[in-house]
Order: structure tokens, then C-alpha cells, then sequence
């Protein structure tokens, strides 16, 4: 939390929503968790529960962004612990290329990200909803937000 | 295509699915919870319902106190009787607590149970954000604007019951594969169980004693192969070898080869052949510490009893035939291929004994270092049935050694050789023969340099002590190097105590090698013919480390003992135990039920490109000789990985769709598109 603080207020405004999309296993039992724990984290948090992480195509993280969100992340679980075996792998591999493309167009590679999180630790998930807050707002204070620049 | 098209035949729904639900009007009926007040105390129920009813296609908008309590479940079942809506979406908990329960409420009163949609207003708002009032409002809103977009095209998902095949595959006749093929025959189940040696019984029979109780593993084992061998459910096949598998969980086609023994079944297994044979080998059984012939058994107590010729270094002389007194020894004998259908496959390969000639520094295997061997030779060696008749004795010159180190973590838990892992047990048996040395030979000095000692679990901390109490020494220090004198032959070993900060040199009579377990030659095939995914290790992958440690990546497909990774005996027979209860359990009951939530291809967009087959990790899609690709719908996992592969959008998850998920991601991501 206190790293948001120290987040202009400004800037915070600016973030209304960031598309989240969490995978049926570890992503979706992370986020329970922490809801049953009450840990608080940011409201712009808008949760896609999909099976796999490495459902997630370009096609909806660009859907997203071009229906106004923020930021696109997908949490899938720990690298060896796919519930599918390497879905979330294929799924890093792909946000990887799409942080290259997102440079070559001239945004920041920090609008989209991949992370993972553990079903049983509450924390994994807020923990990367932290650090999705924290990269976004750095992004938006040096580049500017997504829609700035379109 | 055969294969699939008796499948189709071998399913039969359980549900009846509605061919109107594509042109049907959605009549969508919302439900917000309160859930006492973890809900309504943060967000506005009442307002978050009207919001929900002034969206399109909502008929019906409620909020209640309790959705999951018994009048609770009725106002869902009461909207549709009353006004025929025929998609329902709750606003509450998550979908694994509450999710289940509208969805069966649904189902009695008609609808496909996939036509619910759960928001989760709870966990993901109410819970989080209870400082943060006019915000979460805000935000659970826009969940149940997107639960309503998602529902609007919910599909209707079969449920289907796959007929099983009665009959499970063993590949491997080791402790693990013996433990599963014998649990599952008394289960009723017809057993094939397949082993690439001319013997069952695998690495246990080698060995001398077993830790902790240094019991005798041959009479441990010996019930296990006999009962096998005999039992009636339970086909044994030695000297075969997996050539190809197809199908799926509850049907597989396994076709096997069988090599020939040359020996038929009539042997009554008398000797004379191998008394008489002029070919001397060193014997690999033995791990090359007792000679056998070209016609030979590999150790006398070997089932099956049969004698097998080594046709490849056999010189044809024919004295084995002509001295036979059943005439059993038969060289015109021709490899068998066999194929059988099975619903399970438990894979218990085992594991190899890791070769240390790679580690340059040990001259394992080389000239003048004789006395370096591994630990399954140094068993081997003391075994009741070696050539030494159980004295240790250096292989050099025949002396009984008068040091004996032992080094730890040969071939484990080093970068350079590209094994990170523990195997585990090596420092439990190396304290076993350690202790069992120096009770021999109480005058020979025995050194273990270890980097841990690891031996956890009951009694063999008290293994350990009583090695320790009986003189074994212990130094901390993984040896640099194995340095032999030119002129003696003496062999010493390099070792740095790191307790002390020492530099040794220790004299060693004999260097005995705690070489780890490594994934058996010829795991590569047998996972390709498999389709299961392997670890960076090389061993077959479990599905899940904790919650199903021997699933296969593939379902029908189960792991027994050191394939998944290593193990000591318990642990494998445990592990055994448990891949055949899971492999039975499909078989037993005769059926699987699956929800066919599976992806549709689209075969006026496909390409026929095969990108889906490379993704798809339990190998559910099938290429025809065209290329086009077809899913087996009882193979599929429904992870949706092959949609985003897919350069046409051909191929797409049933209710996880691209078009689905849009309708969702708009309303998440705050409405109308921005760049026009």
C-alpha cells in the first residue's frame, strides 16, 4: 500500500480501469483468497476470469485497451504449476512480444504484463495488483496514458 | 478416422441439449445478493439492481438478503417458470462456493447449467474495497454489466458419458509397475503389463539389503513377481517394447513388439544351454560383476525362468539346440507385434543409475581406476549371490580394501553435469552399505564426503547415528578429484574438509560412487509415443506436484515411481498404489462423464496451418493426412490455448469465445471503443 501512496493523486485519477485476466486455477483462487482475507488493493482492478492464461491472445488484450482500460495484465499460475502445463508460459512468451510491439508504436511496454500468483497466498495477487498500479502510474507520469497518445 | 468414429459411437449424452438457444430471444434474469451485510454494507444492492434492469434483454431484476439460502434459490427457479428467462446471472460469491449451487437450481428446472453466470461481487469488491464506497459501487456495476454482455450468449454444453475400455497398460515390471499392475488386476481389471528386460522385478532385485530395517529386498519383492506372474487378469510381456499409442483416456490403442527369446516357453530352465555355451559376457544384470553366457538367465531366482540367447553376440554354434533335453532352444523364432486396447496407462519405467564417466575429474570407467564403482555395483558385490560370495573386494586385485570412501552427490545436485535435484536416497544407502561395511570389516577405516547428509524420515535418523556410533567417518566436502599414484596404483581421494577448513587427501582401497537416478535411456521416445510433457529433468511430468502427483500431462496416462522423479521403494510402491486407483477408477466404473466444453473449428476459415496441434499440451487435436484438424473431445482440457494460436479465428472455445469474451471486456474496460 505504500507505495500507492506515494502515487500522485492525480495520476491515480487517471486510472479507471485495468483489465485483468485471471486463469480459472491459481489466478482466480489468488484473488478469492485475498478477498477472503479483506486485503484491500486498487478499485480499478476489473477482473476476466478465462480458463487459461494462455487463452489470452493479442485480440483481447487489444480489445480492451481499445474499449477504454488502462492497463491489460493476465495472472496465471507459477511457471511448472500450469494447471495445463504451459499455458502460462505460451502466455509470457506472447505479452513478451506484445511489450516489443507496444515499444516499436511508440507506447510505454508497461500497459500490458504477465504475472503469477499462488491460490493458497492472497498476497501473490495483491501483490501483482500493486505492482500493475505502481508500473501504470510510472508509465502515465513519464509517457502519458494509452488514450493520450492515440 | 476409424478409431473416431467408433468413439462418437461409444459416447451417449446425459443431457439433451436445446437447438434453439442460437435463435432464441435471451431473457436474462438478475439476481444481486446482499449477503447479509458483507455485501450491502459497501455496495448499493438496490441501485446496482436497477442499474442491471435497465440493461438490454434483462427481464427480471431482484436483490435479496440471502440469494444462496432456500428462498433464495426459488426466486431464480420462480423467474423462470414465471417468466420464462432463460439465462440467469447472480451477483455474489465466488463461483467455486456458490457458483455450483444456481447452476444445479437451473439445471431441475430445465436449463443447461451453463447458462448461469456468477459475478463475484464479494471477493472482488465488496471485501476489497470497503473503504472505497462510491468506487466499489462503481465497480460492481460494471461486473454485473459484464456478467449480463457474457450471458446474453451463453451456450449450451453436453454432458456426455465416454464408454472405458476394461483393461489397463503397465509399461515397466519394476517395483512401481509390478504394485500398480498387481493393485489393479484385484480390482478385476485385465492387466498388460510390459517390460523391456528379459526379467521382472526391475532395480529392487539387485540389491543387497533395503534401508532402514536392512531387510532382504529379493524375499520383499519375491510374493510381488510371483503373484503377478501368476495371476490370471495379468498378461506379462518381457522384452517388449511400446511402438505406438493412440487414443485417449477410456480408449487407447497400444501397439507393443515383443522381441524373441529364441527359448520357447517349454524351458524348463535345467542350464545345461549355458553350462555348455562357449560366449562369456560380462553380465549386465549384475552390472558387469559376474560373467553369463550368450544363452543365458539373468539370475537364478528370474521370472519368467526361461532362458533368453543374446542373439547379437551368439556365435551360432548350435550346442544349446543340440544339447536342449526339451528341444526348447529355437533360433528361427520371429519378433511378435501385438496390439491391445486399453482405457489406462500407468508408465512405470523407472529410472538408470546416472553413468559418472562424465564427470572427468573421477576416471570412473577408466584404466588403472578400477576401484572407482558405483553404489548398485558395490550392492551388487555384497549381495548373497555374487560372484565374491558377499565379500567386498577391490576389483583391481581381489583384497579385501582397507579404506573405503564413499562420495556423495555424484551426478546430483551439480550445475555442471545439468542436474539441479536431490535424488534423495543416495545418502540413505550410502550410510546402509557404509554401516554394513564396517560391520564387516571393523579394521577398514569408511569415509563418507558428503555436501548434506540428508536422510530424513522415521529410522533413518537413527540410521544415520548408528553409522556414525559405529565408526563410519563423515566429512563435509565434495571431492575435487580422484588422483591416482603411477607407480603404487594407490588412489586418492582430493576433498577439502569445510568444517575444519582443511585440504585432505584420503588413501582409498576402493572409491564406491553415490551416483543418482536419472531418467531412464529411451525416455524421449516412450514420451513422444506417450504425448505426455517432461520436466527440464527429463522425467515424465505429474500433473499437479501436490494435489496429483501422478496424473501424467495427459488424462488416462499415469506416472508410478522413479519416472515422475526420484523415489526410494516405499515411496514408489505408495506412489504405484495410487496411480493404479486413479487408472482403475474410470475402468471400474465403466464410464466417464465430460462436459463437452471443448473448442468448434470453424472449417471455412481453417488453414489447416497445425498451429493448434503444437500448442495442445494433452494432445487433443488430431491432423488428418490433409492436415485439417479435428479435437478429441474427450482428450480436451478446455484451456482454450489453441484460440489465441489460431491465425483465422477458426478455432474457438465454447463459451470462452473471442466474440463472448469481447462483450465482457467492453464493459470491463469502461464502455464504448475509443479509437473509431
Amino acid at each position: 500500500m505504500s507505495e500507492c501512496e506515494v502515487i500522485d493523486e492525480e495520476i491515480k485519477e487517471k486510472i479507471q480501469n485495468i483489465v485483468v485476466f485471471m486463469c480459472n486455477e491459481c489466478g482466480q483462487g489468488s484473488a478469492n483468497t485475498a478477498g477472503v482475507a479483506r486485503m484491500a488493493y486498487e478499485p480499478a482492478i476489473r477482473i476476466v476470469r478465462v480458463q487459461c492464461t494462455g487463452q489470452i491472445g493479442p485480440i483481447q488484450i487489444m480489445d480492451a485497451l481499445n474499449n477504454g482500460a488502462d492497463a491489460v495484465a493476465c495472472v496465471g499460475c507459477c511457471i511448472g504449476a500450469c494447471h495445463f502445463f504451459n499455458g502460462n508460459l505460451l502466455s509470457m512468451h506472447r505479452i513478451k512480444l506484445m511489450k516489443k510491439l507496444f515499444k516499436e508504436l511508440g507506447y510505454s511496454d508497461q500497459f500490458v504484463n504477465q504475472y503469477t500468483s499462488r491460490a493458497a497466498e492472497g498476497e501473490t495477487a495483491v501483490g501483482d495488483f500493486e505492482d500493475i498500479v505502481e508500473r501504470l502510474a510510472t508509465a502515465i507520469k513519464e509517457e502519458g496514458t494509452i488514450k493520450d497518445g492515440c | 478416422m476409424t478409431i473416431k468414429e467408433e468413439k462418437v459411437e461409444k459416447t451417449e449424452n446425459v443431457n439433451e441439449i436445446s437447438k434453439e438457444s442460437d435463435t432464441e430471444e435471451p431473457r436474462i434474469g438478475v439476481f444481486v445478493c446482499h449477503c447479509g451485510h458483507n455485501i450491502a454494507s459497501t455496495v448499493d444492492v438496490a441501485k446496482v439492481a436497477n442499474y442491471a434492469g435497465s440493461l438490454p434483454n434483462v427481464v427480471k431484476a431482484e436483490h435479496y438478503m440471502f440469494m444462496c439460502s432456500k428462498p433464495g434459490v426459488q426466486m431464480v427457479k420462480d423467474s423462470i417458470k414465471e417468466l420464462g428467462v432463460n439465462r440467469t446471472v447472480v451477483a455474489s460469491c465466488s463461483k467455486n462456493q456458490h457458483g455450483k449451487t444456481f447452476a444445479r437450481a437451473i439445471e431441475e428446472m430445465g436449463l443447461n447449467k451453463h447458462r448461469h453466470q456468477q459475478v463475484n461481487v464479494r471477493e472482488y469488491c465488496s471485501w476489497v474495497h470497503q473503504k472505497e464506497k462510491e468506487k466499489a459501487n462503481q465497480k460492481a456495476m460494471q461486473l454485473l454489466e459484464a456478467g449480463v454482455n457474457r450471458a446474453r450468449k451463453l451456450e449450451d454444453v453436453e454432458t456426455r458419458k465416454v464408454k472405458t475400455t476394461k483393461a489397463a497398460l503397465v509399461i515397466g515390471a519394476g517395483i512401481a509397475g509390478l504394485r500398480a499392475a498387481h493393485d489393479m488386476a484385484e480390482l478385476g481389471i485385465p492387466v498388460y503389463l510390459v517390460e523391456k528386460e528379459s526379467t521382472i522385478g526391475g532395480h529392487m532385485t539387485r540389491l543387497n539389503k533395503t534401508f532402514p530395517t536392512l531387510e532382504c529386498p529379493q524375499c520383499s519383492i519375491s510374493p510381488l513377481t510371483n503373484g503377478v506372474a501368476n495371476h490370471p487378469l495379468i498378461e506379462l510381456y518381457t522384452n517388449a517394447h511400446i511402438k505406438n499409442i493412440e487414443g485417449s483416456l477410456g480408449n487407447f490403442e497400444v501397439e507393443f513388439e515383443i522381441k524373441p527369446r529364441y527359448v520357447k516357453d517349454n524351458c524348463t530352465s535345467c542350464g545345461e544351454c549355458a553350462e555348455h555355451c562357449p560366449v562369456e559376457l560380462p553380465s549386465e544384470w549384475d552390472m558387469g560383476m559376474s560373467m553369463r553366457k550368450a544363452i543365458y538367465k539373468a539370475y537364478p531366482q528370474a521370472i519368467p525362468a526361461t532362458y533368453i540367447r543374446d542373439k547379437k553376440n551368439c556365435i551360432e554354434c548350435n550346442t544349446c539346440v543340440n544339447i536342449c533335453p526339451v528341444q526348447a532352444v529355437d533360433f528361427s523364432m520371429e519378433s511378435e507385434t501385438k496390439t491391445v486396447k486399453v482405457g489406462s496407462i500407468v508408465v512405470a519405467a523407472g529410472y538408470d543409475e546416472y553413468d559418472p564417466s562424465e564427470i572427468e575429474a573421477y576416471h570412473y570407467g577408466q584404466k588403472g581406476y578400477e576401484d572407482v564403482i558405483t553404489q548398485l555395483k558395490l550392492e551388487r558385490m555384497l549381495s548373497p549371490t555374487s560372484l565374491t560370495n558377499s565379500e567386498v573386494l577391490r576389483p583391481s586385485d581381489g583384497k579385501i580394501p582397507k579404506s573405503v570412501v564413499m562420495i556423495q552427490c555424484v551426478g546430483s545436485r551439480n550445475d555442471q553435469v545439468g542436474n539441479e535435484y536431490c535424488t534423495g536416497v543416495c545418502c540413505k544407502f550410502a550410510v546402509k552399505n557404509a554401516r554394513i561395511i564396517k560391520e564387516m570389516y571393523p579394521d577398514t577405516d569408511v569415509t563418507i564426503c558428503y555436501i548434506d547428509v540428508r536422510t530424513p524420515g522415521l529410522n533413518f535418523e537413527e540410521l544415520y547415528k548408528s553409522a556414525q556410533e559405529i565408526g563410519v567417518r563423515f566429512i563435509r566436502g565434495r571431492p575435487s578429484e580422484i588422483v591416482r599414484n603411477p607407480l603404487t596404483g594407490e588412489l586418492r581421494v582430493i576433498v577439502e574438509d569445510t568444517l575444519s577448513q582443511t585440504p585432505l587427501q584420503l588413501r582409498a582401497d576402493l572409491v564406491v560412487l553415490s551416483a543418482a537416478m536419472v531418467p531412464p535411456e529411451g525416455i524421449g521416445p516412450l514420451g513422444s509415443k506417450l504425448h505426455v510433457l517432461r520436466s527440464k529433468e527429463g522425467f515424465l511430468k505429474e500433473f499437479h506436484i501436490k494435489m496429483n502427483p501422478t496424473l501424467s500431462s495427459k488424462g488416462g496416462i499415469f506416472l508410478a515411481g522413479t519416472i515422475q522423479g526420484p523415489k526410494d521403494i516405499s515411496e514408489s510402491v505408495a506412489h504405484a498404489g495410487s496411480a493404479a486407483a486413479l487408472a482403475a477408477a474410470p475402468l471400474v466404473k465403466g464410464y466417464i462423464e465430460k462436459e463437452m466444453l471443448i473448442p468448434t473449428i470453424d472449417y471455412d476459415l481453417c488453414v489447416n496451418c497445425g498451429l493448434c496441434k503444437t500448442v495442445c499440451a494433452p494432445a487433443a487435436i488430431d491432423l488428418d493426412e490433409n492436415g485439417t484438424p479435428s479435437v478429441n473431445e474427450v482428450a480436451c482440457k478446455s484451456c482454450g490455448m489453441c484460440m489465441p494460436v489460431c491465425p483465422t479465428k477458426a478455432i474457438q472455445l465454447i463459451n470462452f469465445s473471442d466474440d463472448q469474451l469481447l462483450d465482457e471486456i467492453i464493459a470491463l474496460s469502461g464502455g464504448g471503443a475509443i479509437c473509431e
